[in-house]
């Protein structure tokens, strides 16, 4: 029986997973290639061949057991850790999101094409002229009847087109006029309409019926990278810092702008900004603090609790099912939760209390505040994981010392707890690492506030670093990607240089085995 | 594992009154919401700390208002911390094998970056995920932004750094003389891996997958920017929506929302006490 | 290890075969996609959702989001793999959304351009060009609790009613902000105070700073403030969820609010009444925020080759048949003017109140922070300062004044 499983049904089951995985994944690159994704393409290509070579070859037998979770790491964390990073190097915001080539299409199609001076506008009917798509325009006011083809308006007289009831004009000799769903499946072809009337002058299809009169006010030559007003000779320079601008004055922009490559301007402004600098410094001492605090007290408040369940008390069960329930609801809730009873009108804590107080206004009570909830949601794990290294300590190591004269206090300080710290290490310092990023409880709970708005301040009193560059990024009116991805940046190597430091004073990494 | 109990130790009544406050701070809260989603204002309004008038307008308001597909939310969210519970759990515990019993190439560095790696929130990186899951969708319309597949993905990119650690804690004090015998006998070390490391591992193997059906359960911020459609929300999301929005919050139902989707969770979590007590407690020790 | 290989390929073959020859899920009419907010959206599935026929060819499809903010960040981050056609977003982004190049410019007919509200349109406009169709006006009023006596014609008169209900105990609000500090703007303007004057020709005078003055500080002090120098209750700005809820339980005498609130208030039974918030001595006007959602056509329409048929949805939504059944459907008065006629009284109080005395809500100005905080947040904090910590209210007010002035000051330049 062992046998058979191990080697034959193991090995069809295996050749199943792996020749519907190559199929599966061999479909989905030929999509990617029907889509031009090239970048998808190669990565699926890639993957196929790794997965072949690993699970049909006898050698890497660690790539068996790796391959699965890499994949997933390396696609959907590096790689976004690698793009923010690249993104860090743009002016990219409000203004500047779409690419250079979307830009100088907007601006040749949208902002360089102005309705002329008395907004003259055509009724318009489509169809087929022999194959040749037609369109058929009369002009509202003057009456005066186009023929559009090949992007040219030729002006008809009386007699070479027919007039409807109306006195639109609706047919020429051999035009077939589209139906409805024909008109559908020329989408594309009718709002790029556009029928030259010569002399930087253009009919353009306003919908299906109507067109209306433009002047193109901006070209674009692809030579010299500049923009031309052919009506008054304006040229527009590409200004470098994502937008065309007027050669003799650069504060004349052309909109939209583009995303361009700026290397590390958006970091420098980070330091040099005294707006983003200034509350920066404040903020990062709160978030260190409240790191460093927040795991003092869950971790304190749990081993107290442990201890004190540690002995067979009465009770114990039931008291531990009901302590570890706060582990047991969706944070999320909790949080919410909180920032309610929290209130200083309706909350019930204030209810409780009878008292009035602004518990999540005042800059030193909500700081308070964060550090309560946040230890609602921790001590139950730092319970569990407080009774697990207690038990773990030696069973005689208490009686050891008792022997050698230390008497209760002194075992618990100066032998137990050093053992205790030593064997949680590692998850106070993963704690410590969350916490220092822990968005949702001061997001939800405070916003990151109070703030003193008043005295001009722009972090609130309880703001993360994370919190306070969302903020900076997302809630003001240009939204700033490329210096968000520049603060993510930063955050990220002060968080990893802190673990790893911290890592490596535990002699984590050295004891691994 | 025999504990002994100390002789030295007269009185347990601190105990039992620390415990005591400890376990009314952390019902405080609960009993809140329970009170709020029996009142009828709609506001977490609690004149009183004892219900007054019980209606329950709240719960049948979830059921029953079209405009809020409860149910649908969450369904929603079960499937996905469902799958991303047991897709992980399996991506982990293949990792943490390779890492605990298999000798390869830079197995060191490579925990180090996973460590390393597992401090960047990946919420921080957002605006670069979202720009690859559109990419995506521009093929597959059905696994990209938007999609619960596509949100399944992003949440599977981070599980090899989260459990992989607490993993690998566990299978490290598992005693290497039992795979050492297997190899002798002529095992590979697929057929050690599931036929002897399997199921000694299930206790561990039923926490992390618990902890992280409610670690994908209470997910906010990934969901909220990716499932875009009201039905496509999960109850995280849904939920917050009640209460977030500047105009309109609605606590009641807010609170009868969460009191429903607390009760499943709290109930298996109760029930597998047990596991999650020893799992994390071993998890703890060894990791 | 061939026979293993041969499995493999031959499996991935058929499929690769399959999907090529499976002929590509034949799409019968293309999809317009619309996304809106959690208050347009649900309105929007009523009326458009699946419809096939406003636009012939074409299928619409609504997705709705669990905010306006959730909405706007999709829309900040969307490309043309997953973005929209249509969008439904306030028309006071249309600078913003004008600059940003993801929109296209409207064409409305010269009828649609006569029964719009002027400035409805205007602040759709960038450049000389129309790129957002107001759909929906948002302003409020004042609802007056009639159990409290009869509508009061001054502020002062209002306030003397609340002292008399406060000492009888039948009462704990004066005047509440129903929509928090967007909605406060009622109580500044009755009481003398404001924001930004306005021109002549509607545009704002940021020269004109009216947060701060003499006669807003006095006011409050003479009316809204105990002998503690703190809040005597007569105003609350803390919302829906705070005073709200005690205009519903019949606590308060008076909220600020708008049409949203009506379904509520008729549910908890108060017989309202509704009017403009009069001002402190009855003389002038008090003044609300007036803002337009409407409706957006995307350059991904473009992209997606149904431009032609977002642009009928646009046309349709623009028609009196159209808007008549989006104001039915979202209960918000309508800026076509063609068919207010056909509203309820109560709508139709709001519109009128709207065109009266609104202020068009300009967010570039609202929004802007570079004084550290945007209109909303010096507003909060001053009050809480005066309100709930006693400090002096025209030395408060000044320091307001202060930051909005150089926010004022740069979001001006973006208009």
């Amino acid at each position: 029986m062992h046998k058979v499983f191990g080697s034959n049904f193991g090995l069809v089951v295996k050749l199943l997973f792996l020749s519907s995985f190559t199929a599966l994944f061999t479909w989905m690159t030929y999509l990617a290639i029907l889509k031009s994704e090239w970048a998808i393409a190669v990565a699926l290509i890639v993957i196929i061949i790794a997965a072949n070579y690993i699970y049909m070859s006898k050698k890497p037998v660690a790539g068996k057991f790796l391959l699965p979770g890499v994949v997933f790491l390396i696609l959907f964390m590096i790689v976004p850790v690698i793009y923010t990073t690249y993104m860090s190097g743009f002016i990219y915001k409000a203004g500047n999101i779409i690419t250079k080539e979307e830009a100088i299409h907007q601006i040749i199609t949208n902002t360089g094409m102005q309705p002329d001076e008395n907004n003259t506008t055509y009724d318009m009917v489509l169809g087929t002229v022999g194959s040749k798509y037609t369109a058929i325009l009369t002009d509202q006011t003057s009456h005066q009847v186009y023929l559009g083809q090949d992007g040219i308006a030729k002006a008809l007289s009386a007699g070479q087109y027919h007039l409807n009831a109306d006195g639109i004009a609706d047919s020429v000799p051999g035009f077939k006029a589209y139906d409805d769903n024909q008109l559908a499946a020329a989408d594309q072809q009718i709002s790029t309409t556009k029928e030259s009337l010569g002399n930087n002058r253009y009919i353009l299809a306003q919908d299906a019926q109507t067109a209306a009169l433009f002047i193109q006010t901006l070209t674009y030559n692809a030579k010299t990278n500049t923009l031309l007003n052919p009506v008054d000779g304006t040229v527009y320079i590409d200004g470098g810092k994502g937008y065309f601008v007027n050669k003799d004055d650069a504060t004349q922009r052309i909109l939209p702008g583009w995303r361009q490559p700026t290397w590390f301007s958006n970091y420098t402004s980070i330091f040099t900004n005294s707006k983003l600098r200034d509350p920066f410094i404040r903020v990062f001492l709160w978030t260190f603090a409240f790191a460093f605090i927040t795991v003092i007290m869950m971790f304190g408040v749990g081993l107290i609790l442990a201890i004190a369940l540690d002995k067979k008390i009465k009770f114990r069960n039931m008291y531990r099912a009901l302590l570890i329930l706060p582990y047991a609801m969706p944070s999320f809730m909790s949080i919410l939760i909180w920032a309610g009873m929290l209130n200083r009108d309706y909350g019930s804590v204030n209810t409780l209390l009878g008292h009035h107080i602004d518990w999540l206004g005042q800059v030193w009570l909500a700081r308070g505040a964060v550090l309560l909830v946040n230890l609602w949601l921790g001590f139950p794990y730092f319970y569990l994981i407080s009774t697990g290294a207690i038990q773990a300590l030696p069973a005689d190591l208490e009686e050891a010392a008792a022997i050698d004269g230390a008497s209760g206090p002194q075992i618990f300080w100066r032998i137990k707890l050093p053992l205790v710290l030593q064997i949680l290490s590692p998850m106070l310092i993963a704690s410590f690492a969350f916490n220092f990023n822990n968005f949702n409880l001061v997001y939800l709970l405070t916003r990151g506030g109070p703030t003193n708005v008043l005295g001009g301040e722009t972090a609130g009193g309880t703001d993360l670093l994370i919190t306070y560059a969302y903020k900076t990024a997302f809630a003001t009116n240009d939204q700033n990607y490329g210096l968000a991805s520049a603060i993510s940046v930063v955050v990220f190597v002060i968080v990893g240089a802190i673990s790893m430091w911290s890592l490596r004073r535990s002699r984590v990494l050295e004891d691994m085995r | 594992m025999s504990r002994h109990v100390s002789k030295r130790n007269p009185s347990s009544a601190w105990r039992h009154i620390f415990i005591i406050f400890m376990i009314f701070f952390a019902l405080f809260p609960i009993y809140t919401v329970l009170l709020s989603s029996v009142n009828g204002s709609g506001a977490l309004a609690t004149a009183s700390l004892w219900p007054r008038h019980i209606v329950f307008s709240n719960y049948t308001k979830l059921f029953n208002d079209a405009s809020i597909p409860y149910l649908r939310w969450v369904v929603n969210s079960i499937v996905l911390a469902s799958l991303n519970a047991v897709i992980s759990v399996l991506i982990g515990i293949f990792a943490s094998y390779a890492f605990s019993r298999l000798k390869f190439k830079g197995r060191k560095n490579s925990l180090r970056l996973l460590l390393l790696i597992q401090v960047f929130p990946n919420f921080l990186a957002l605006a670069a995920i979202y720009v690859i899951m559109e990419r995506i969708y521009n093929v597959y319309p059905h696994i990209g932004i938007g999609t619960t597949w596509g949100l399944l993905l992003v949440y599977l990119g981070g599980s090899m750094g989260a459990n992989a650690w607490l993993l690998k804690g566990f299978l490290d004090s598992i005693p290497m003389e039992l795979d050492e015998a297997a190899k002798i006998d002529g095992a590979s070390p697929s057929q050690i891996f599931w036929l002897i490391f399997m199921p000694l591992t299930k206790p561990i193997i039923v926490v992390t997958t618990l902890l992280t059906f409610i670690g994908t359960f209470n997910e906010f911020v990934l969901a909220s920017i990716f499932l875009q459609e009201v039905k496509a929300r999960t109850v995280a999301v849904g939920l917050e929506s009640f209460v977030g929005s500047d105009f309109g919050a609605n606590w009641g139902a807010f609170a009868a929302g969460s009191v429903i989707a607390a009760i499943p969770l709290v109930t298996l979590f109760l029930s597998l006490q047990r596991y999650i007590v020893g799992g994390v407690a071993a998890g703890s020790v060894k990791g | 290890m061939k026979k293993k290989s041969l499995v493999g390929a031959l499996a991935s073959a058929a499929l690769v075969a399959s999907a090529v020859l499976v002929p590509s899920a034949h799409a019968a009419n293309k999809t317009i996609i619309v996304w809106a907010d959690d208050q347009r959206g649900p309105a929007l599935k009523k009326i458009i959702d699946g419809n096939t026929t406003i636009a012939k060819g074409y299928v619409v499809k609504v997705s709705t989001y669990a905010n306006y903010d959730a909405l706007d960040g999709a829309w900040q981050k969307a490309t043309a793999a997953s973005g929209p056609d249509i969008m439904f977003n306030p028309v006071g982004d249309g600078v913003r959304y004008g600059k940003s190049g993801k929109v296209l410019p409207l064409f409305l007919s010269s009828h649609a351009k006569s029964v719009f509200s002027k400035t409805a349109l205007k602040y759709g406009q960038y450049q000389g060009k129309q790129y957002a169709l107001p759909l929906d006006l948002d302003t409020t009023s004042m609802y007056w609790n009639t159990k409290f006596g009869p509508v009061p014609t001054t502020f002062a008169e209002l306030a003397a009613a609340f002292k008399t209900a406060k000492a009888a105990g039948t009462a704990t609000v004066g005047f509440c902000a129903g929509d928090g500090t967007w909605g406060a703007l009622p109580f500044l303007t009755a009481m003398g105070g404001g924001a930004w004057g306005v021109k002549a020709n509607g545009t704002p005078d940021i020269a004109k700073n009216n947060f701060a003055n003499k006669a807003l500080a006095t006011n409050i002090n003479k009316y809204a403030l105990g002998s503690d120098g703190k809040s005597n209750g007569l105003f609350a700005w803390d919302g829906w969820d705070g005073c709200g809820q005690a205009w519903l339980a019949g606590k308060a005498l008076a909220i600020n609010t708008g049409s949203w609130r009506l379904d509520a208030t008729k549910t908890a039974k108060i017989a309202y009444s509704i009017q403009p918030t009069p001002t402190v001595d009855g003389t002038g006007l008090s003044h609300q925020w007036t803002g337009f959602g409407g409706a957006w056509i995307s350059t991904f329409a473009d992209d997606h080759q149904v431009s032609v048929g977002a642009r009928k949805v646009i046309a349709y939504l623009a028609s009196e048949e159209g808007a008549l059944a989006y104001a039915k459907a979202t209960g918000r008065p309508s800026p076509n003017t063609a068919i207010t006629s056909s509203l309820s009284s109560d709508v139709q109080g709001f519109a009128n109140a709207g065109a009266k005395n609104g202020y068009v809500q300009v967010d570039a100005l609202l929004g802007d922070s570079t004084g550290g905080s945007n209109w909303y947040d010096v507003l909060d904090a001053t009050f809480k300062d005066i309100f709930n910590n006693g400090k002096d209210a025209l030395t408060t007010l000044n320091k307001g004044a202060k930051i909005l002035a150089a926010d004022w000051a740069s979001g001006i330049t973006k208009l």
